[in-house]
């Protein structure tokens, strides 16, 4: 481990001795040991978002306030604002939260209902959750998706 | 007349100050790692913008993972035992030392409560090997009767008062399945719950004013 310098050169009689530990093996356990550690560590711990269900009994509402949006198959998502249903979309999350901006912009006490499909999957949810709280979108509900929106939806071909 | 020798250079390079180094960082890295308790099942879940911190008492956590199977799991220790009380209790059995312990040690159990009191009677290394089907509930066991998630509930709230509940989905569970677990808490007029999600980076302000 300990390698010994000699120093013979210079006065006669007299020897300096420096003493050197040889500390590779060292470093190379601590190295290993330090890379095992920094792989092994997650530094992101899971975050939650917290929500709030409404309370299952029909709420009667202006429909002319809602916006309805139907998370779906592959991340997409059918969505209308009003009373007329036909006027439904399907668009991509970019695109409905341009639109959620627009439409807090321009309708009064919006309400955003959000009806996820047989066909959802729950990463899709979350994430129109999660624009709920980047666009601050005050008042919104996550609610079950009824007979006769399956049956509309069925219609349109919508997935 | 000596012959002159060459010198022999040996390069000696200090290490002192990267030892230094390595070892700090060593301590930081072990000081601040905590391992990941052994999951009985794989959930990867979606990320969010959200950044509040999961608190880490007081929690029962309801796993789906991806196919919809469901594991309850319960924060502290005393909830854990708590809850096992209440379990023998209404199933009428009193589970072996060996077998409280064990489930007390459990980060999440997907076990019909029916078969709890068989599962707890094994050895160990049976218990360890116990097939887990998931908690019954709807998506998976249509007869209501046999909503054990509900029961689970019940559990997990006498056992301890202050319980708040969160939903931990995969990215890929099959929304029903989620939806199931939230109609179940609403059963017992638990409205409010937490889901458990990734961080990610919130998008610019495109589409912003």
């Amino acid at each position: 481990m300990a390698s010994i310098e000699n120093n013979t050169g210079g006065r006669k009689g007299r020897q300096r001795r420096s003493v050197r530990v040889d500390m590779t093996a060292m470093v190379d356990v601590a190295f290993l040991l330090l890379t095992f550690f920094i792989l092994t560590t997650t530094l992101a711990n899971p975050k939650m978002m917290e929500i709030a269900t409404p309370k299952n009994s029909p709420v009667d509402l202006a429909c002319s306030k809602v916006m309805t949006i139907f998370p779906g198959q592959d991340g997409m998502f059918h969505h209308f604002t009003g009373c007329d249903p036909e006027s439904v979309q399907t668009s991509t999350l970019n695109e409905v939260r341009a639109r959620i901006y627009q439409n807090i912009a321009t309708v009064n006490d919006l309400i955003i209902s959000i009806k996820p499909t047989e066909n959802s999957k729950y990463a899709t949810v979350v994430n129109i959750l999660d624009e709920m709280e980047i666009t601050g979108a005050k008042k919104y509900a996550l609610s079950e998706i009824t007979e006769q929106d399956i049956e509309f939806l069925d219609k349109k071909g919508l997935k | 007349m000596p012959k002159v020798k060459p010198k022999r250079h040996v390069p000696v390079i200090d290490m002192t100050a990267m030892v230094d180094v390595a070892f700090l960082l060593l301590t930081f890295f072990i000081l601040t790692t905590t391992f990941r308790p052994d999951e009985k099942v794989v959930v990867d879940t979606p990320s969010s913008t959200s950044t509040t911190e999961i608190t880490p008492t007081d929690m029962m956590t309801i796993n789906v993972d991806a196919t919809g199977r469901c594991f309850v799991g319960f924060a502290d220790i005393p909830s854990r035992a708590g809850v096992l009380d209440k379990i023998e209790a209404d199933y009428g059995f009193t589970a072996s030392a060996e077998g409280r312990q064990f489930f007390i040690l459990q980060t999440s159990v997907g076990v019909p409560l029916k078969e709890i009191a068989t599962w707890l009677s094994g050895t160990k290394e049976q218990m360890k090997e116990y097939e887990q089907k998931g908690v019954q509930y709807p998506y998976f066991f249509k007869d209501p009767a046999d909503n054990d998630l509900k029961r689970w509930i019940l559990y997990g709230r006498t056992a301890n008062v202050r319980t708040r509940f969160a939903i931990k989905g995969d990215q890929n569970s099959p929304y029903p399945a989620i939806q199931d677990v939230i109609s179940t808490l609403q059963d017992w007029n638990i409205n409010k719950f937490n889901l458990i999600t990734d961080l990610e980076a919130a998008p610019g302000g495109e589409g912003a004013e």
